[in-house]
C-alpha cells in the first residue's frame, strides 16, 4: 500500500525527514511514533500529498506521488481517509452533514450521502448525535465523527495524525478500538501517535522517527 | 462526479453559504441592486423616449402657420391646395381661438396668461398629416418649400426637425447612462469581489477540509462562483422590483401632468430583452467579482494542500 524509498524532506536549511525508507502492506495496521518535532506529521503530509519530498520516491495506493499531476490529487485523496488531532470538523454543519459532505464530494446524491453518513455514524456508535453540531458533543465524539467522515469514501488507506492527542485515556482506547475494527475489515491504517501506552496496548508494528530519521521498527510484523 | 450533481452541490453549498453569511453578503447584493437600478433607470428613460420619438416621427405632422393678418381667402386657398395634394392624408385647421384654447390646455399651470395680453399672439395654422411615403425628410423638405411660398403663410415646421434635436438628447442620455452604468457595475464587481474574498477567509477551514477529503478545485471554486452569481441574481431582482415601483410612480405623475404629447407617450416597462440584459449584467457582475476574488485572494497557494 505504501512504498517509501530514501525520502528526504527539507524546509530551507531544516531537514524534517532524512533518507526514510519503509513499506506498509495492504491491510496492515502501523503506528508511527516519535517525539514532537520528529517528523511524524511531515511524513503523513507527504503520504496524502500535501507536500512533495525533496528527494526520494513515494508510492501510495499504486500512485507515485512525486510525479502525480496536481489535477489528480483530489482523486487520489478520495482513496484516503484522513483523521486529525483537531478533528477538522465544520462547526456550522451538523454531525451528519459533516460526514455526508464527503459523500457529495465523492459524487453521491444528497439522499444517498445522508443514508451512508447515518450508517457510518452507527458504525462508530454516535448515530444518536447525528443532528447535533460539533460544539454540542464531546471531543471523543467529535473524533468518532471525523473517523466516520474518513470512511465515507470507503478508503483503501486511513491516515490518522495524533487522533487521540486531545482525548483522555479511556476515550483514546475507544478510538483505537474503532481503528482496529476498521483495519480488521481490510483497510490499511497508519496512526501517528506519541502515546506509548496506546502502542503497547495494541501491539502493532511501530515505526519510530527520531530527528527525521526512521530508527526502529518494533511490534508484530517488525522488519517487513 | 456527474455534471448535474456537481451543479446541484455548487448551488446548494452557495445558498447555504449565503444564508449562513448573509450579513457579509448583503452589501454586495445591495450595491449590485443600486448599480442595476441606475443602469436600468437609464434604460427605462431612453427606451421610452426612443419609443416616443419613433411614434412622433411616424405621426408625420407638418404645421403651416399663417400670418396674423392672413385673410380668409388666403386660408381657403391653402385648404383647397391641401385638398388637392396627394401627399396629404388629412389636415386640421386651428383658428387663432383654437390655438389659444390649445395653449390653455397645454399650459394650464400658467393660468390664463393670454387674458393679460392686448391681442392673441397665437397664429392660426393647419396641422397636416402627410401620407406614409412623404414622411421621409427629403419629401418633407420639398413640401415645406411648396407651402411656405403660398400667400398668407408665415412659417412651416415639420416634427422631424424637433425630433432630430430630441434624438441628440436621447442619444446623450443613452451614452451618459452607458458610461454611468459601466462605472457603477465596476463598483459592484469590486464590492462583490471583496465580499467573496471575506467569505473565502471566513470559510478557510471549510475549504481546507474540502480539499483534504478530495474535493476538486472546480468544486471549491464553483460554489463561490455560484455565490457570486446568486448575489448578482438577487441584486438584479431587487433592482427590477424597485425600478417597477419607480416606473409606476412615474406613469402616474406623467399622466396627472398632461401635456401635448401625452397621447403619444404610452410608457412601457423594460421588455423581456432589456430585463434579461439587466439580470444577466447582475449575474455577470457577481461571477466576475467571484473570479476576481479568487484571482487575488492568494487562496491558490494552498489549493492542493
Amino acid at each position: 500500500m505504501i512504498r517509501c524509498f530514501h525520502v528526504t524532506k527539507r524546509y530551507g536549511s531544516i531537514t524534517a525527514l532524512r533518507d526514510v525508507t519503509f513499506q506498509v502492506e495492504t491491510g496492515e495496521f502501523v503506528f508511527l511514533t516519535g517525539a514532537s518535532g520528529a517528523g511524524k506529521t511531515t511524513l503523513l503530509r507527504l503520504l496524502y500529498r500535501a507536500e512533495l519530498p525533496t528527494s526520494g520516491q513515494l508510492v501510495v495506493a499504486g500512485r507515485n506521488l512525486a510525479t502525480m499531476p496536481k489535477r489528480q490529487v483530489a482523486g487520489f485523496r478520495r482513496k484516503l481517509g484522513l483523521v486529525f488531532q483537531d478533528f477538522k470538523l465544520i462547526e456550522d454543519r451538523t454531525v451528519a452533514d459533516n460526514v455526508a459532505l464527503v459523500g457529495r464530494v465523492v459524487g453521491f446524491a444528497k439522499a444517498e450521502s445522508q443514508r451512508r453518513a447515518h450508517e457510518l455514524l452507527r458504525l462508530v456508535g454516535i448515530d444518536g448525535r447525528a443532528e447535533l453540531f460539533p460544539a454540542q458533543i464531546s471531543g471523543g465524539e467529535q473524533q468518532r465523527v471525523a473517523i466516520a467522515r474518513a470512511l465515507m469514501s470507503a478508503p483503501a488507506l486511513v491516515l490518522a495524525d495524533e487522533p487521540t492527542g486531545n482525548l483522555d485515556p479511556d476515550r483514546a482506547i475507544e478510538i483505537m478500538r474503532i481503528f482496529r475494527a476498521i483495519n480488521r475489515r481490510g483497510t490499511t491504517v497508519v496512526v501517528a501517535t506519541h502515546d506509548p501506552d496506546l502502542i503497547a496496548a495494541l501491539g502493532y508494528r511501530t515505526m519510530v522517527l527520531e530527528d527525521g530519521k526512521l530508527r526502529v521498527l518494533t511490534g508484530r510484523g517488525a522488519g517487513r | 462526479m456527474r455534471a448535474d450533481r456537481f451543479v446541484a452541490l455548487c448551488l446548494s453549498e452557495a445558498l447555504r453559504g449565503l444564508f449562513g453569511h448573509r450579513r457579509t453578503a448583503a452589501p454586495a447584493i445591495a450595491i449590485i441592486a443600486v448599480s442595476l437600478m441606475v443602469l436600468g433607470g437609464f434604460m427605462l428613460v431612453s427606451e421610452n423616449l426612443g419609443t416616443l420619438l419613433e411614434r412622433w416621427r411616424e405621426r408625420g405632422h407638418v404645421q403651416i402657420f399663417m400670418d396674423l393678418d392672413a385673410t380668409q381667402e388666403q386660408v381657403d386657398a391653402i385648404a383647397a391646395s391641401l385638398d388637392g395634394n396627394i401627399s396629404v392624408e388629412a389636415y386640421t385647421y386651428l383658428s387663432t381661438d383654437d390655438a389659444a384654447e390649445q395653449f390653455r390646455e397645454d399650459f394650464s399651470e400658467l393660468g390664463d396668461l393670454l387674458a393679460f395680453l392686448d391681442e392673441n399672439p397665437l397664429p392660426s395654422s393647419f396641422v397636416v398629416t402627410v401620407n406614409e411615403p412623404s414622411r421621409q425628410e427629403r419629401a418633407l423638405v420639398e413640401l415645406t418649400r411648396q407651402w411656405e411660398i403660398l400667400p398668407g403663410v408665415e412659417d412651416v415646421q415639420y416634427d422631424l426637425q424637433i425630433i432630430r434635436r430630441l434624438e441628440l438628447g436621447v442619444n446623450g442620455i443613452r451614452f451618459a447612462g452607458g458610461l454611468l452604468g459601466i462605472a457603477v457595475l465596476l463598483a459592484a464587481i469590486i464590492t462583490t469581489a471583496n465580499v467573496i474574498r471575506v467569505l473565502v477567509v471566513e470559510r478557510r477551514r471549510e475549504i481546507i477540509v474540502l480539499r483534504m477529503v478530495g474535493s476538486t478545485e472546480s468544486l471549491v471554486r464553483g460554489r463561490f462562483l455560484a455565490e457570486g452569481a446568486i448575489q448578482g441574481l438577487l441584486g438584479s431582482v431587487i433592482a427590477l422590483i424597485a425600478l417597477y415601483g419607480a416606473y409606476k410612480i412615474g406613469v402616474a405623475y406623467i399622466s396627472a401632468g398632461g401635456g401635448p404629447l401625452l397621447d403619444l407617450f404610452s410608457m412601457q416597462f423594460l421588455g423581456w430583452r432589456l430585463g434579461m440584459i439587466l439580470v444577466g449584467s447582475g449575474v455577470a457582475a457577481g461571477v466576475v467579482g467571484a473570479l476576481m476574488a479568487f484571482g487575488s485572494s492568494g487562496d491558490r497557494r494552498g489549493q492542493q494542500r
